[in-house]
């Protein structure tokens, strides 16, 4: 892909993550982008394109308010101007960036106002509905019916894979949720803010061996938003804005070791093309933003990754060459990845802290990097935050890698 | 009167040999490249392939490695957990074809049974009885006893 031009972020607003019964995915969506243009300094009479992520869960039954978001939430805030509206599974809040991104480097407008919320049933991902109610050729409703696997058991699969290849234990991967909680409680978007014991931890439910409740995301709500704009504009706003350097891609591959690729399994074979790390989505994203922004990861004062389960935390470790494949457990370990050390790694508390609300997820850690470089993240900031490195994964192979500096 | 022997109905059609055959799982060959695609495919998928075909069906092997697992302890809506519930294993199996084929496992296996790398073998099986009591299978792979 070509490189892209710089853009910049003048303001962001997220609602705090949890379940809100009484609150649709719109209303969640409207107080992020009011805070966003808030926090830019923005009237909204200069907004002239929203970039919106679909939520497949809003609306009745599904309907049009969701598939329309970006429509939908421009209503809302009083806008007319062009909206569109994306999805791409756990990568859309990025997506929604990137069209952003593509919109105003190609100098369709100057300024525009992204967004991503969601208000999702509680419990696992799932289809819905009765068994006789679906396309039997529907393969991810195969996946629930013939193998009862879930999105966390496809989780456990790669978390089994580096127990029994790499030496994770089920001791650190309780230390990685005490870690994180000891962040979420210093942060106030976060849906835990508890403080959890180790014991806690491994006495939590069984899920999917080896994770146990509380070392996997929760479905939750939330919402975030981002007001963007070319860096020529951002003169107007202030002398010191937040620059996204870039927003790396990374499409799963013909051999992609992760579960991305299909309900019933993945290809094994070429291995003239190479069968490991670097055939990810998530390693190649981070390749991409790296080449992009013309850094690397010697370069970052700290990174957010997309924690899913606290096993992928590890993952993310090596797909982004912060250290070798199997070594991501020594260097947790180590401490270098924790508040104060070498390279601090989801200072947020992740979505351990969170949970997942899936087409906001991803502008929720670009508005976390976002308020890190600004100086903004009291009790979880990173001293002297330069460059912030933020990424995303989505379910069928999107993932991006969204590197940041001020 | 006598009891009618119950019927066994793939759960999807198309996918494995049914008894009294041997079982194995249905696949596509492409017979260009050489590559292999569970389910079957119409076209072949490799992009490094200088063609898409021609593919033709094959049946896959019957035994290949474990390359990953886990143990559920809680079912998701639409899937028949077993009754009364047991936690059950699902995984990954990586045939000789250079394929990975997602897979129940057992029953009667937990995690301290199963080795990453292991040599696994497919059978068919009750997924769950339907309405008129008839057995709906599917495949699921097993540990090589050695």
């Amino acid at each position: 892909m070509r490189k892209m031009r710089e853009i910049a972020v003048l303001g962001v607003g997220r609602h705090v993550w949890g379940k809100f019964p009484g609150k649709a995915f719109d209303d969640l969506a409207e107080e992020a982008c009011l805070t966003a243009l808030n926090d830019a300094g923005v009237d909204r009479k200069d907004i002239e394109f929203v970039s919106g992520g679909v939520d497949p869960y809003g609306g009745t039954g599904g309907m049009a308010l969701g598939i329309l978001a970006g429509n939908t939430v421009s209503h809302r805030l009083g806008l007319t101007v062009p909206a569109t509206s994306c999805y791409n599974g756990c990568a859309t809040g990025g997506w929604a960036l990137k069209t952003a991104q593509a919109y105003i480097t190609a100098g369709f407008c100057d300024m525009a106002i992204v967004f991503g919320a969601s208000a999702p049933p509680k419990g696992f991902f799932a289809p819905t509905g009765k068994q006789d109610e679906f396309d039997p050729a529907d393969s991810d409703f195969q996946r629930f019916r013939l193998f009862g696997s879930t999105n966390v058991s496809g989780f456990a699969q790669g978390a089994l894979r580096r127990m029994q290849l790499y030496g994770l234990t089920e001791d650190d991967l309780a230390e990685i949720k005490v870690r994180a909680s000891q962040y979420a409680q210093f942060n106030p978007y976060a849906r835990y803010r508890k403080v959890y014991t180790k014991e806690e931890v491994l006495n939590s439910p069984m899920v999917s061996y080896p994770l146990h409740l509380l070392e996997v995301c929760a479905t939750s709500d939330g919402a975030a938003a981002a007001v963007v704009c070319s860096l020529e504009k951002a003169k107007q706003y202030t002398t010191r804005p937040v620059i996204i350097s870039a927003i790396g891609i990374g499409y799963t591959s013909y051999n992609d070791p992760g579960y991305a690729r299909g309900a019933f399994g993945s290809n094994a074979k070429p291995l003239e093309h190479g069968t490991g790390l670097e055939n990810s989505m998530e390693y190649r994203a981070g390749k991409a933003a790296y080449e992009e922004a013309g850094i690397g990861p010697e370069d970052l004062s700290f990174a957010e990754v997309y924690d899913l389960s606290c096993a992928m935390k590890l993952d993310w470790f090596e797909q982004l060459q912060f250290c070798k494949t199997g070594e991501a457990e020594a260097l947790f370990r180590s401490g270098a990845t924790e508040l104060g050390g070498r390279l601090p790694i989801s200072p947020s508390g992740g979505i351990a802290a969170t949970g997942e609300a899936i087409p906001a997820q991803a502008l929720y850690f670009v508005a976390e990097v976002a308020d890190q470089l600004r100086g903004r993240a009291g009790g979880r900031q990173v001293e002297g935050a330069r460059v912030g490195l933020c990424v995303n994964s989505g379910a069928g192979g999107n993932s991006q890698a969204i590197i940041m500096k001020r | 009167m006598k009891d009618s022997p119950k019927k066994q109905i793939p759960a999807v059609e198309g996918f494995f040999t049914m008894p009294p055959e041997e079982p194995h799982l249905i696949g596509t060959k492409c017979n260009s490249c050489g590559d292999y695609f569970f389910p079957r495919v119409e076209s072949c998928r490799n992009p490094y392939c200088s063609k898409t075909g021609p593919v033709e069906d094959v049946l896959l092997s019957r035994r290949g490695k474990l390359h990953s697992f886990t143990v559920n302890y809680y079912p998701p809506p639409i899937f028949h957990a077993p009754d009364p519930f047991v936690p059950y294993a699902n995984g990954l199996i990586e045939l000789p074809e250079g394929i990975r084929v997602t897979t129940m496992i057992g029953p009667g296996y937990d995690q301290k049974n199963l080795k990453i790398g292991m040599e696994m073998e497919m059978i068919i099986d009750k997924l769950y009885e339907d309405k008129g009591g008839d057995e709906v299978v599917s495949w699921r792979f097993l540990p090589v006893s050695t």
